[in-house]
């Protein structure tokens, strides 16, 4: 009963938690912005991207120490705004973040690298 | 920052407040705030808010010993700027008695945890249970692992884009400044301004 009551007292916290995670994924995924969320959900994702998008985002979730003022600059000539680059970097980042989180959620719950979470 | 907007593209009323950070404490306001003030319906908003509640909401673990593993998470994925902040903190939270990079003050649980938090880090795709067997064993609750594991998707996410913008401190002093507003703000900003 005591354990009971813990857990009880814990659910509300793990749902605000929850609805919080999900608040963030929305914001920076589905809401309006200047590139599509298209772009944002491979970005996040690893789905494919225009090739200087698909290299730049590829960097930022798999070794963002390595990026330099090159990689920025590179996506401004390509013809990329600022907004566009803060966007995607802001939206693989997070889908990085995300994967780690599901991928331990996915253990806990008994699910194996087979069935990782979707960014 | 790179790009530039992120240096100049605030609204008025957030440049106003990064204008009177920097001329009340000698230095420009800590870079994660500067981000989560450009477009705070985008990111920093809803950032802060998950990172407020898993950094100081309910937990199996301390304040100090959240900031432990954010310290530990941002050296997996190499960023020094974050460890070095977040080292910070871990020894204000703790009153000086638990510093990242010094297991031999931490318990064993928190020590327990290490390995999975590296292994969804570094090699999220090929996770096995081992290290969560191991986490468990050694008596960590699920519950616990699981606010472990939020720790990695914050800092998983922030330590990327210090990285990608360019963080970077000024000082020594810069920091120590920095550590003590996250202490006593406990990861929130005014709210006029992330609206």
């Amino acid at each position: 009963m005591a354990l009971m009551a813990r857990q009880k007292r814990h659910a509300p916290e793990t749902d605000r938690r929850a609805e919080l995670v999900a608040e963030l994924r929305r914001a920076v995924l589905e809401s309006a912005g200047v590139s599509a969320e298209t772009v944002r959900a491979g970005a996040a994702s690893g789905r494919a991207l225009p090739p200087p998008l698909q290299d730049y985002a590829a960097k930022v979730r798999d070794s963002a120490w390595r990026i330099t003022d090159a990689d920025i600059a590179a996506l401004s000539a390509a013809g990329f705004s600022q907004d566009e680059v803060f966007e995607v970097s802001v939206a693989a980042a997070l889908g990085a973040g995300l994967r780690s989180l599901h991928a331990g959620l996915d253990l806990i719950r008994g699910r194996g690298a087979d069935a990782p979470g979707d960014p | 920052m790179r790009p530039a907007i992120l240096d100049h593209g605030h609204r008025i009323r957030a440049r106003m407040f990064l204008g009177l950070v920097r001329r009340s404490t000698g230095h420009p306001i800590d870079p994660v705030a500067q981000l989560a003030l450009y477009r705070p319906g985008f990111f920093g908003r809803p950032f802060l808010a998950l990172a407020g509640q898993v950094l100081r909401g309910p937990s199996f673990w301390t304040p100090a010993e959240r900031e432990y593993l954010a310290a530990f998470t941002s050296g997996l994925n190499q960023c020094p700027f974050c460890v070095r902040m977040h080292t910070e903190v871990a020894k204000i939270e703790s009153g000086g008695q638990l510093e990242p990079g010094r297991p031999q003050a931490a318990r064993p649980q928190l020590l327990a945890v290490l390995p999975l938090l590296e292994q969804v880090s570094r090699d999220p795709v090929d996770a096995d249970r081992a290290n969560l067997d191991a986490a468990r064993a050694a008596g960590v609750p699920d519950d616990a692992i699981v606010d472990a594991l939020h720790i990695s998707l914050i800092f998983g996410t922030i330590n990327r884009l210090a990285n990608t913008f360019g963080f970077a401190w000024e000082s020594d002093r810069q920091v120590r400044l920095g550590a003590q507003v996250i202490h006593r703000l406990s990861y929130r900003l005014p709210g006029f301004l992330m609206r």
